[in-house]
């Protein structure tokens, strides 16, 4: 069986620095995989690989058994692959609803009569999209902000919609980027729930995450990346007690 | 309440400060002795108050403007924005329908021949049939900045050198009328055809990159299509062409040549408005948006970003193909002169009076941009004329109505830097940008 996400030994280099070394991925669908590092290990790289923001030097990224390297961003997230920004990057004069509209485009006709003379056909379709949009709103819990601008919001809130924001695509395959960062634990706790909630949709989940409660909690297989090399992979259990591990996040131990 | 109104109260009291020692005292300097005498002189009262009254007139518009705004953009913004639920209803933009009708129906159809003594009283003499060559002018100005405005403001695309595609759509008129016998009605569909194909090319190669490319690309295609048309035979050079058929709208239904290109601007106006008002109340429209707040975001979330900038790209310069044939076939003339670096500042300058990102606020501002300069030049003349106002203006203010009508670009100039600094989002921004300045 292919699997639905499957990288091919990428690589991503900046100049001199090589940011992602032949990292090898396997995602199925219903799972939620984690990928965790020090900071600089080359998390945020392979997302921007994945989505379609990079290309990868070598190697190649599968979806569906598609060859999907090298696309463009928009491509990447037609095929069904949606993300969130470790520095959030909503639309921030536009209201949290027409937030989640922008991600509705590549399900929205465009042709140009209907849009023009905003005939019935169009006028559904667009109180669909509401109606759409409206429950992703409530799926993350931000009904009541619907009208809100969205720059205004609380920077939690911002996070969910940034979610709701990339569910709107209606991808198969979520990247998380950083959902966790700067929460309090009560965030944290409701945080983990709605990325469960995401997982029980069908969708597979890739998580990047410096709260190690949050990867423990909700990762069926963890990735651990160094300087861009992948030095360990297994499910949480194997990985927390993974001596490699253990050496990049504290260092060695000083022997005389 | 005090709050409120405190600017107009403090400027009163402003106005009197300034004015009080020369109205109500009489300054003589004695020079041999270097001692200042003041006098008691009441009789020059009269002027305080004419001025006074002009400060109650001017801030009372104001007030209406502020009042106006937050009425129809801000609160209902803040109601209903941006479901857009009720979006295909005729009323959505009703306001937006009202002023292009106001200017365009209802006005003209209120002139006479000599102008209206109410009008003509109130300093308004050139609202008159006579006039209609200036609206038909404020017609084209407004479309232009309809036009840019779908890629300065919406897409967030700076762009120099719109007027290249005016002159480049008034070009493709005059070259077609003499070479292919082009009626202007053909023209029309023709230059925005080919103006939007031009910005298409143009577009190409820079709008896949990231940054102000588009600026200097634009720039430089209207310098150098202003240099071509100078120097080729075909183009007439420096003199431009004459249309064979100069009065190209003469005998149409029996109307004049002025009064068929007046309707012929209002119509395509109107046509440039609705266009864009339908793309901008759609998915497309929010695309624009969402590029202009965070380029990397939108194309993430599947907006394939170079073809919405060059569909943004494309129609502001077919936009302006449009108006340039308009223009063409009005004036009968075409010349290198219309695609000067001032005019595509101009029209830049009011889409940002207006407000960027909303095409009311692009009529607004060319309609502003316009006419206040034309106003303020026959303001002076306009004075002396009419018995009613000379007899009320006092003396000082006619001196400084005076002043202003010389220097009113340089009064320009100043209220630009004003608005920068007071009210960057433009007279009528767009709700959005509104709130988040009141967060700031």
């Amino acid at each position: 069986m292919t699997p639905l996400l499957e990288t091919r030994s990428i690589s991503k280099t900046f100049g001199g620095l090589k940011a992602v070394q032949k990292v090898d991925l396997r995602v199925e669908a219903n799972r939620v995989v984690s990928v965790i590092g020090p900071n600089g290990a080359g998390k945020t790289t392979f997302f921007n690989c994945l989505s379609g923001i990079y290309r990868p030097e070598s190697g190649s990224i599968l979806l569906d058994g598609h060859d999907i390297t090298g696309r463009q961003p928009h491509q990447v997230c037609r095929r069904g692959v949606a993300r969130t920004f470790q520095n959030i990057r909503l639309f921030p004069e536009m209201s949290v609803l027409e937030n989640i509209l922008v991600a509705q485009f590549q399900h929205r006709s465009l042709s140009p009569f209907p849009l023009l003379a905003h005939s019935k056909k169009f006028r559904t379709e667009e109180n669909a999209s509401c109606e759409e949009a409206r429950e992703f709103l409530e799926f993350v819990g931000l009904t009541k902000y619907a009208d809100a601008v969205s720059g205004s919001l609380a920077y939690g809130l911002q996070r969910r919609l940034e979610i709701a924001r990339a569910l709107a695509t209606r991808p198969r395959l979520l990247l998380l980027d950083e959902p966790a960062a700067g929460m309090n634990p009560q965030e944290t706790v409701e945080m983990i729930q709605l990325i469960s909630n995401i997982r029980n949709r069908g969708l597979a989940i890739i998580l990047i995450e410096h709260h190690m409660k949050v990867v423990m909690t909700i990762s069926d297989e963890i990735l651990v990346l160094d300087h861009g090399i992948p030095i360990a992979h297994g499910t949480p259990e194997k990985v927390r007690n993974d001596p490699v591990v253990i050496k990049a996040y504290l260092g060695e131990e000083i022997t005389e | 309440m005090i709050s409120r109104y405190r600017p107009y109260i403090l400027g009163l009291l402003g106005v009197f400060a300034i004015t009080f020692p020369f109205l109500w005292l009489q300054l003589a300097p004695n020079f041999t002795n270097n001692t200042v005498g003041i006098t008691w002189a009441p009789q020059h009262a009269g002027e305080f108050f004419g001025n006074l009254s002009t400060v109650f007139v001017v801030g009372f518009l104001i007030w209406v403007g502020i009042r106006l705004n937050r009425h129809f953009a801000w609160d209902k913004a803040l109601a209903q924005n941006p479901a857009w639920q009720k979006i295909g209803t005729f009323w959505d933009d009703y306001w937006g329908w009202i002023a292009v009708a106001v200017l365009f129906l209802i006005l003209p159809a209120s002139l006479r021949p000599n102008g209206n003594e109410t009008l003509r009283s109130l300093g308004l003499p050139w609202i008159s049939t006579s006039s209609l060559g200036l609206f038909t002018f404020v017609g084209l100005y407004m479309i232009l900045a309809v036009g840019l405005n779908i890629t300065v403001g919406m897409t967030g695309l700076l762009v120099l050198g719109y007027a290249g595609f005016y002159a480049f759509g008034a070009y493709v008129f005059a070259l077609g009328q003499e070479h292919f016998y082009f009626p202007w009605w053909l023209a029309g569909p023709v230059a925005f055809v080919l103006g939007g194909g031009m910005g298409y090319l143009l577009g190409l190669p820079c709008l896949r990159l990231r940054g102000d490319y588009l600026a200097i690309v634009t720039l430089g295609f209207a310098e150098a299509f202003r240099e071509i048309m100078r120097n080729l035979d075909i183009t007439g050079g420096d003199k431009g062409i004459v249309l064979k058929d100069s009065s190209i709208f003469q005998g149409f239904w029996g109307l004049s040549n002025q009064q068929v290109g007046y309707a012929v601007t209002a119509l395509t106006l109107i046509f440039a408005v609705f266009l864009i008002q339908r793309l901008y109340h759609s998915p497309i429209g929010r695309a624009w948006i969402a590029i202009r707040e965070n380029e990397v975001a939108a194309a993430a979330m599947g907006v394939p970003v170079v073809q919405m900038k060059l569909l943004a790209f494309s129609l502001s310069a077919a936009v302006a193909a449009i108006a340039g044939v308009v223009y063409g076939a009005k004036d009968g003339f075409v010349s290198p002169a219309m695609c000067e670096f001032q005019q595509s500042i101009m029209i830049l300058a009011m889409v940002i009076l207006g407000g960027l990102g909303n095409s009311y606020g692009a009529l607004l501002g060319a309609a502003l941009l316009y006419m206040v300069p034309e106003y303020l030049k026959a303001l002076p003349s306009t004075i002396q004329k009419s018995p009613f106002l000379s007899d009320i203006t006092p003396h000082f203010v006619r001196q400084s109505f005076e002043a202003l009508s010389d220097y009113r670009w340089l009064l320009f100039g100043a209220v630009m830097v004003i608005m920068m600094l007071y009210r960057p989002q433009g007279l009528l921004g767009t709700a959005r940008r509104k709130i988040e300045m009141l967060n700031r």
